[in-house]
């Protein structure tokens, strides 16, 4: 059944989605055709610097598009008049929920890669040859400097920015969820419960940072330097492996917030 | 066991209204129910609940013995009383969204009825009348071979004369072995089919019983009684 559902979501995120994409790519060419004609004149300016103009705008225009995208899809196939076949599919409200972030994820990371492909599309040749000579040395010499750790450093790195995604995702799911459980304004309440997250949030930083800062006596940074010196590739994992436990915490209590919401608190309009 | 429906004292609270009153209801298998009752006496509530897309303030539901989830899912086929599908996918498309999601969706039917009714599997749902959207989801509710059929005014939309089609595309395409509910307020259009009425008021099943017995204790007919049980009390007609 998931994989029925997630054929679905991607069938539904690609009518909208693609030819976001499909635009970026092309302005992406575009921008390249035009270097083709390269001169020292003041039309060539004028064009360049608009394609260029246009192509970052393009790029901006396609994240937010594709955040949008993302949590419309959510919002109108679970709690709009969509939600009365969603919800009466034999469908549990977990796979629901995990494979709804599993295709937006899809889509979200799958933008940064097209973004990064239209880059090289907009330096084909010479530039992106270079691109690639630079990328190649850095990682020549990464692989040199960390040997085993190398490998584990980017496994860690693509499961932090996996995870970040689906908890950026999960929690605005959350919210949405949460905002359904008012009998009015249910998608106003959902923006205020995401902004109050985010004021508590910067409430408990703020207080956390004064306490440490007024503690600055009894942390023992002498220690943690020592420790980081004599470590310093354990170190990094350290941090990546706290940061990636984190994470995970904050998508399973997003996720069982909003799967408490659809399981026990469902109140289609 | 023959039982297919239990509703056990089911109360529904909004924030100042209460829809459902501690209603209490059993269906059998094999039988065309009619839930029967005016504007806002909670019969679509009371729907909403048993196909779990609203949570009950208080009491349960049981389909086939068990709780709306999953397994319910699989059995019960809903047309809902709004157009609930994407308007962008073609009838092809969402009688494949259909297969792929119901082990008892028969598209060869489904196609079947689309062509009777001269409906093109590759109109998209938006350039369709509304008339033709609400066709489009009876007929795919009735592809199904379910055990229980939940139809929220299946023939207010549809015009006098496309009612007897969708009577007829009910009675000659869902399984004998189950249950058809019906909600309507239009009784005379369906009163032929039905076996059994429930008459539903402000939140409470006031009536409960076989279309015969109705005929034989009150020698009405069901309309007739709905009629007579739901009459205007006010001071007579509207005049300016």
């Amino acid at each position: 059944m998931c994989n029925k559902l997630y054929k679905h979501e991607m069938l539904s995120y690609l009518r909208k989605w693609l030819p976001i994409e499909i635009i970026i790519l092309c302005v992406a060419l575009l921008g390249r055709f035009v270097q083709f004609f390269e001169a020292d004149t003041n039309a060539y300016n004028v064009i360049f610097g608009s394609t260029m103009f246009f192509y970052g705008t393009a790029i901006v225009v396609s994240f937010v598009l594709t955040f949008v995208v993302c949590i419309k899809r959510f919002h109108n196939n679970l709690f709009t008049g969509e939600g009365y076949l969603t919800f009466t599919l034999p469908v549990t409200p977990a796979q629901h929920i995990l494979i709804k972030a599993c295709a937006a994820v899809t889509v979200t990371i799958s933008t940064l890669i097209i973004a990064v492909l239209s880059v090289f599309v907009l330096t084909a040749g010479e530039v992106a040859a270079e691109i690639f000579k630079a990328a190649a040395y850095i990682l020549k010499e990464f692989f040199e400097v960390c040997n085993a750790h190398a490998i584990l450093y980017i496994a860690e790195f693509l499961i932090l920015l996996i995870l970040s995604v689906f908890s950026g995702m999960l929690l605005i799911y959350a919210c949405i969820a949460l905002g359904q459980t008012f009998n009015r304004s249910r998608v106003g309440w959902a923006v205020a419960i995401y902004f109050i997250y985010y004021f508590i949030g910067r409430i408990i930083t703020t207080i956390l940072t004064t306490v440490l800062s007024l503690s600055y006596d009894s942390i023992p940074f002498e220690k943690i330097g020592r420790f980081i010196e004599q470590n310093p590739f354990g170190s990094v994992h350290i941090f990546f492996g706290a940061s990636i436990i984190f994470t995970f915490i904050g998508c399973a209590l997003f996720y069982l917030i909003t799967h408490f919401v659809i399981k026990k608190k469902l109140n289609l309009e | 066991m023959t039982e297919i429906l239990r509703v056990d004292g089911l109360v529904k609270k909004y924030a100042k209204t209460e829809a459902l009153k501690g209603i209490s209801l059993t269906l059998n298998r094999g039988k065309i129910v009619g839930l029967l009752g005016p504007n806002g006496s909670g019969k679509t509530t009371l729907i909403k609940i048993i196909n779990g897309l609203l949570t009950p303030t208080e009491g349960e539901v049981y389909v086939d013995g068990k709780k709306p989830g999953v397994e319910t899912k699989s059995i019960v086929a809903y047309l809902p009383d709004a157009i609930y599908l994407n308007s962008w996918m073609t009838v092809k498309q969402i009688v494949n969204y259909f297969c792929d999601f119901y082990e008892d969706f028969r598209p060869e039917l489904a196609y079947k009825m689309l062509e009777n009714l001269n409906i093109s599997p590759n109109h998209k749902l938006k350039t369709l009348s509304k008339g033709n959207k609400e066709k489009v989801c009876l007929i795919l509710t009735m592809s199904r071979n379910a055990l229980l059929y939940v139809l929220d005014e299946p023939i207010a939309g549809v015009d006098p004369a496309a009612r007897d089609y969708v009577i007829s595309t009910i009675i000659n395409n869902y399984n004998p072995d189950a249950t058809v509910l019906l909600s309507t307020h239009l009784i005379s259009d369906i009163e032929q089919i039905l076996d059994e009425a429930v008459f539903i008021q402000n939140g409470k099943i006031i009536l409960h019983k076989t279309v015969e017995e109705i005929r034989e204790e009150n020698g009405k007919s069901v309309d007739e009684l709905f009629r007579e049980m739901f009459r205007w009390e006010g001071t007579g007609p509207f005049t300016p």
